[in-house]
């Protein structure tokens, strides 16, 4: 399923020839152009061999693409992806939701992505992002890459592709690398449950219940009948107020319990900046605890709380 | 015009602070630098510099409105017909109890003060739909009477971002429709004019304001321009979009990256869609609450039979741009868009709403590419 | 003080009918304990516990049949797997994690369900009342009712 890893110096040009390839069995090809504000990529789709030119792959590829395989079920589609895009991909395989024979998957190697987000909010809208690998430059003036990398890129597992081949280096991890989102999880991990309640009550003050988190999530597929907004099942109020919204985020920790491939999208989509994937982590780790098992590595394997184990699981007792 | 430093803005919030609620623009640390209205008190910080993420829509159009308490009460005075009434476990109400309602709280005044003119504008189009004073008899009690009770407080705008587009559609950074006094920036602090009654009243009792002398327009620092990418060829968008409304392909293709979360609507100061809930504690007591709703969101055309007449992102957005662009300017003679940018902003899939205008009515006119 | 509200799930078929046993045998418990039947652990959906957190429950216990002893079989071999996990994500939501506990009471065991209430409620009582409950009673006028206190 996954096709050729690219090799460690990938040119556009073999990326290009990589789409060209999987269009010729294929309706349509998820990737990148250049054509997002400040020269940052932009998700599009590739539909005729001639437009796999246009294709680029850097580290302002932030998109997890994976999270419109779902909606695109009846087509036979292509998908270029990072390595925590491929193990959506993966997941979505695991869960039956995707076909895995109308899917072909180009798998890249991360040179680790850059928060674009974060350097938008700092410098506006649409400042110039440039990355050769070596210097992230602003606007033309270099600035430190580890302020900008999100900690989901310092910390990742998956330098290895899924299928198998290890990438190549990465972004140094500094002092500095993805420094805010440590401290707040230092803060975090540091604080007793009546500190945490105060914080998510804070934190969840600012929802403003548009859903962003839901619908950039490639496993939130859902859509129509989510219960986080039925009104056949009131789990949660419609209201736009601290205790519905935590509810509603609870209710999608709970649902994502050994899904989560802890690809972030919830986190960067966030138009409030509440930090999602605290929560992500932590259920990731203690599945992992518990199991021994991370999602979207083996489209193989049996979700963890859909099966069991009839012996002592061994955390308990009886 | 009447000159205020920036110092003494705090010595003109802290007067108006004293009759009303004063909300400003806050840069909140650890939420990824946004900034958002928050209520100001004196000493607080004020980002003078930038837009805020969300748009003040919420003042007049709050995210959750609570437009009554309800419960029902004890009833009639028979008391043996209650008494059986009620240990045959029959809903309250079909036995003659009462039901008693509980009308909203009175809304307090609120001075909103950095608000930009994209934003200032977005309260007169909204007042076009909620607060008619044309005798068509149709006013909303719970915006009417926040609309009346909010004074708004314009900062011009000098600066402008790569989202900003605020030119292509009857506005301008110096906008002055739906503000009560505009501040321009200057050098040294703020050129300030009343633009109403309310304003004037302002500037006539603030020491700071008064104090000031009299200053040439020629001080002025020019007002952006919005020199980013503009929406071309508006002229008979209202006609030229529905021409293509059948050209789902079209529609497909130019909004594909969109992942249909509900933030462009959210954010945009002129959306105003709402959802009537009630929500009960018990089967006795409750409230109806009116909160924000979104044209994006998968349910909102959804059907009781399942049916969704606008099943994908396509449909939705297309549905979208022809309600902000077409139908609203037909129907009330206002376009539903300041230029303000938030939905470019905020959108997480970098989809942008004056590439997919350009783009529809290019292909409209026959000229487009797809 | 005022009166704790602790809500206990119990599957039909064992727990329930252990507690069920310790009230004919009138062995005495706390009161406080509010049981909602359940068919089966396996229907105890995490979201439920959670919720009753959020409603202002100041424990909550579950409990079921032993493992092996399902009477649908394996529900509680599911139910097993998803309360570990929820107990462990409990400090993360801000929830002290010692005021949830799941346990596996048969119907027999009327003697075991007394001692257990006992347990619980006694842990509960020295905890104290919990957090107030989340729920929003009435929507605020701006965000949530009260202005935030922001985040420096």
């Amino acid at each position: 399923m996954i096709s050729e890893l690219a090799k460690s110096e990938l040119s556009m040009s073999d990326l290009a020839a990589k789409i060209s390839e999987a269009l010729a069995g294929a309706d349509l090809v998820l990737g990148w152009t250049a054509s997002g504000p400040g020269g940052v990529a932009a998700p599009a789709r590739f539909y005729e061999q001639a437009e796999a030119q246009q294709a680029v792959f850097d580290s302002t590829c932030v998109h997890n693409l994976a999270v419109h395989l779902p909606r695109l079920k009846e087509r036979r589609v292509g998908i270029v992806a990072k390595p925590c895009d491929a193990r959506a991909v993966n997941q979505l395989i695991a869960e039956r939701e995707i076909d895995p024979g109308r899917v072909s998957v180009i798998g890249v190697e991360c040179p680790s992505m850059v928060d674009v987000k974060t350097i938008w909010r700092r410098f506006g809208y649409g400042a110039r992002i440039e990355d050769d690998g070596e210097r992230l430059l602003v606007n033309g003036a270099e600035v430190e890459r580890g302020k900008y990398t999100p900690a989901k890129c310092a910390d990742c597992a998956d330098r290895v592709h899924p299928a198998g081949e290890q990438s190549a280096a990465v972004a140094d991890v500094t002092d500095e690398t993805a420094a805010d989102e440590r401290q707040l999880r230092e803060r975090f991990n540091a604080m007793s449950p009546a500190e945490r309640r105060e914080f998510w009550r804070e934190q969840y003050s600012r929802c403003i219940r548009c859903y962003a988190c839901r619908e950039a999530c490639p496993m939130c597929y859902c859509r129509d009948v989510c219960i986080m907004q039925s009104d056949e099942s009131r789990w949660t109020g419609g209201g736009v107020n601290a205790g519905d919204a935590e509810m509603m985020q609870l209710i999608r920790v709970n649902h994502l319990a050994g899904r989560c491939t802890g690809c972030g999208e919830c986190e960067r989509a966030c138009p409030a900046g509440i930090p999602l994937m605290l929560l992500m982590e932590e259920q990731n780790r203690v599945v992992e605890e518990l199991f021994g098992h991370r999602a979207g590595v083996d489209p193989d394997a049996r979700p963890p709380l859909l099966s069991f184990n009839a012996n002592n699981d061994g955390w308990r007792k009886a | 015009m009447r000159f205020i430093t920036r110092e003494k803005i705090q010595d003109l919030l802290e007067a108006l602070a004293s009759e009303a609620e004063v909300w400003a623009p806050r840069e909140l640390n650890g939420s990824g630098g946004s900034i958002m209205f928050e209520r100001w008190r004196s000493g607080d910080p004020i980002a003078f510099e930038g837009v805020t993420t969300l748009s003040a829509k919420d003042m007049v159009l709050p995210r959750t409105e609570k437009l009554f308490g309800f419960r029902y009460t004890a009833g009639t005075g028979n008391l043996l017909a209650e008494a059986l009434g009620q240990s045959a476990g029959q809903p309250a109400k079909e036995k003659g109890e009462h039901l008693s309602i509980d009308p909203a709280e009175p809304v307090a005044e609120k001075v909103l003060f950095g608000v930009r003119a994209c934003d200032a504008k977005a309260l007169d189009v909204l007042d076009s739909l909620f607060n008619r004073a044309d005798g068509s008899g149709y006013e909303d009690p719970g915006y009417r009477s926040r609309r009346a009770g909010l004074t708004v407080i314009t900062i011009a705008c000098t600066s402008c971002d790569e989202a900003c587009f605020c030119s292509s559609f009857d506005n301008g950074p110096a906008e002055k429709a739906g503000s009560d006094l505009i501040f321009y920036p200057v050098d040294t602090g703020f050129l300030v004019e009343a633009v109403t009654v309310r304003g004037e009243k302002i500037l006539a009792r603030d020491e700071a304001a008064k104090s000031g002398q009299l200053f040439e327009e020629s001080m002025l620092q020019p007002p952006a321009l919005a020199e980013t990418a503009r929406v071309e060829g508006t002229a008979d968008m209202e006609t030229l979009l529905p021409a293509i409304f059948a050209d789902l392909d079209f529609w497909e293709r130019s909004t594909a990256s969109c992942i249909s979360c509900g933030f462009c609507t959210y954010g945009c100061p002129t959306c105003h869609c709402f959802n009537i809930h009630d929500e009960m504690r018990g089967d006795r007591e409750g409230e109806r609450l009116r909160s924000w709703d979104a044209c994006m969101f998968h349910i909102y055309t959804q059907e009781a039979s399942g049916h969704n007449p606008r099943p994908t992102p396509a449909h939705r957005y297309r549905n979208r741009i022809n309600h902000k662009f077409s139908y609203y300017p037909e129907n009330q003679g206002q376009i539903l868009c300041t230029g303000c940018g938030r939905c470019i902003r905020g959108c997480p899939a970098g989809l942008d709403i004056r590439e997919v205008m350009t783009a529809a009515l290019a292909h409209a006119r026959g000229q487009g590419s797809t | 003080m005022a009166e704790l509200k602790l809500i206990g799930f119990l599957c039909n078929w064992c727990s329930y009918a252990g507690a069920d046993m310790a009230g004919t045998a009138r062995l005495k418990q706390p009161g406080e304990l509010r049981i909602i039947r359940m068919p089966c652990t396996g229907r105890v959906d995490p979201l439920l516990v959670l919720k009753a957190f959020q409603e202002g429950a100041d424990g909550v216990l579950v409990s079921g049949c032993h493992p092996g002893d399902c009477h649908y079989n394996e529900g509680n071999y599911y139910a097993r797997r998803r309360l570990e996990l929820l107990a462990r994500m409990l400090p993360a939501f801000g929830i002290e994690p010692e005021r949830f506990e799941y346990t596996w009471v048969s119907a027999s065991e009327g003697a075991r369900w007394a001692q257990v209430v006992d347990d619980f409620t006694t842990r509960i009582r020295m905890l104290g009342i919990g957090d107030e409950p989340t729920v929003a009673k009435q929507p605020d006028d701006q965000r949530t009712g009260e202005e935030r206190a922001v985040n420096e």
